[in-house]
């Protein structure tokens, strides 16, 4: 681990629990490090140890101050609460809450494909799908943050939204996918977000597990 | 008052949580149904390439389009007081949402969309006979660690409504009946006045 990481260890009293991989965690891991909020990056490697001790025997698990949250989604749009990127208004949240609803789609199709236990011709024709469906929800995600003024999908400011969707190319290109080049706006969102120095940061030192 | 229109199939499935929201809450709005697609295709072929992620459900409000299925739910949900009163048992009610939606996944996956006759039995016995026994006693251990009577904050949100909605839509709701509290509750929400009205009159559908 490098030495960004020896100074995260200080907990704060926030601890991340989750597999060493970028999954259904990083949107969270992400909001934190943006926030300059210090926290404990758990990584398991045996869940079958922990996993009677887990709410609904899954990960990720938030440890928040004493409290224990779990559901991937619930956990980042709690952080997204607490570290100002959810919207400002109701009818924002929504929009955010829309938009990272439809990745959350998107990355369900992409791990079928990843952990898909059929045969390698059912894989295949799986991952055809996939990139097929990819082409499909980049072109209505293009048009979404097109009609919401080009910049961010919700509020036209920053939120975590913008920050799923950055995880969601981030899994694209885990998935031999280059497709979201073809569509400038998204396109040149991703690129701003990984431009913000926090998040730079992050994506230059953080742990390789499972790339 | 905003104007609010949910469109869906004539169906309960992804669009009766948010319709649950609005209807205990006590809120007029336009509930607009499709045939459902292996009725009639056509009204929905037409729809389709209107609506901005080609699905349904799509919930207006003011002229402003909202989709997701449970992006409605929870706005319908926060904005007519049926939300938390901060980010902490928001993020309390949406763990036991989320769970419950990958229970549901999981039951429309053994019920409805699994096409192999022999996987579908196999699916259901594991729905039936693991995943669901062990799914709620969990939602069994949250309820009765935070006093037993709601799921968050002492009052009726949409976490309770949700687990309501599932358990009255599971293929054997006596599954519920080793769970105290949680059949409790399940009674509870399924006796609030205005969700007994509109469970008794709702279209009856075949899902």
């Amino acid at each position: 681990m490098g030495k960004v990481f020896g100074k995260l260890k200080k907990s704060n009293n926030i601890k991340l629990t989750y597999f060493d991989f970028t999954g259904r965690a990083e949107v969270s891991r992400i909001i934190l490090t943006y926030a300059g909020v210090k926290f404990t990056d758990e990584r398991i490697t045996d869940l079958a140890a922990i996993k009677e001790k887990l709410p609904f025997g899954q990960l990720p698990v938030l440890y928040y101050k004493g409290v224990q949250i779990s559901q991937s989604m619930a956990i980042a749009r709690f952080l997204a609460n607490e570290f100002k990127l959810a919207g400002r208004n109701n009818l924002e949240r929504a929009q955010a809450d829309e938009i990272v609803d439809a990745l959350v789609d998107l990355f369900n199709k992409g791990f079928e494909v990843m952990f898909s236990q059929g045969s390698a011709e059912e894989t295949q024709k799986l991952r055809k799908e996939y990139h097929r469906t990819v082409d499909t929800e980049l072109e209505k995600l293009e048009r979404r943050l097109e009609t919401r003024g080009g910049q961010f999908f919700a509020g036209n400011a920053l939120t975590w939204a913008d920050i799923q969707f950055f995880c969601a190319v981030d899994f694209l290109r885990m998935m031999e996918s280059t497709a979201v080049e073809k569509y400038p706006l998204l396109a040149d969102l991703n690129k701003r977000i990984g431009e913000i120095p926090n998040i730079k940061q992050w994506m230059e030192t953080r742990p390789q597990g499972g790339h | 008052m905003p104007a609010l229109k949910l469109t869906y199939f004539d169906l309960r499935a992804r669009a009766e949580p948010a319709r649950l929201m609005l209807v205990q809450a006590g809120v007029d709005f336009e509930d607009k149904r499709l045939p459902a697609p292996w009725d009639d295709m056509a009204p929905w072929t037409e729809l389709k390439p209107k609506t901005p992620f080609g699905v349904l459900p799509v919930l207006c409000v003011d002229g402003e389009e909202i989709c997701q299925s449970m992006t409605i739910m929870r706005y319908c949900a926060h904005t007519y007081g049926l939300g938390g009163k901060n980010a902490l048992e928001n993020a309390q009610m949406d763990e036991i949402v989320d769970s419950i939606q990958d229970m549901v996944e999981k039951q429309y996956k053994a019920y409805l969309f699994e096409k192999d006759e022999a996987k579908k039995a196999e699916l259901q016995k594991d729905f039936n006979e693991v995943a669901l026994p062990k799914f709620l006693q969990q939602l069994e251990a949250r309820l009765s660690k935070r006093g037993g009577d709601y799921f968050v904050g002492s009052k009726l949100s949409y976490a309770d409504i949700m687990a309501y909605n599932f358990c009255s839509e599971l293929p054997d709701k006596a599954a519920v009946t080793k769970t105290p509290n949680l059949s409790a509750l399940v009674d509870k929400v399924a006796n609030l006045p205005n969700i007994k009205k509109w469970v008794e009159s709702r279209p009856k559908t075949v899902c």
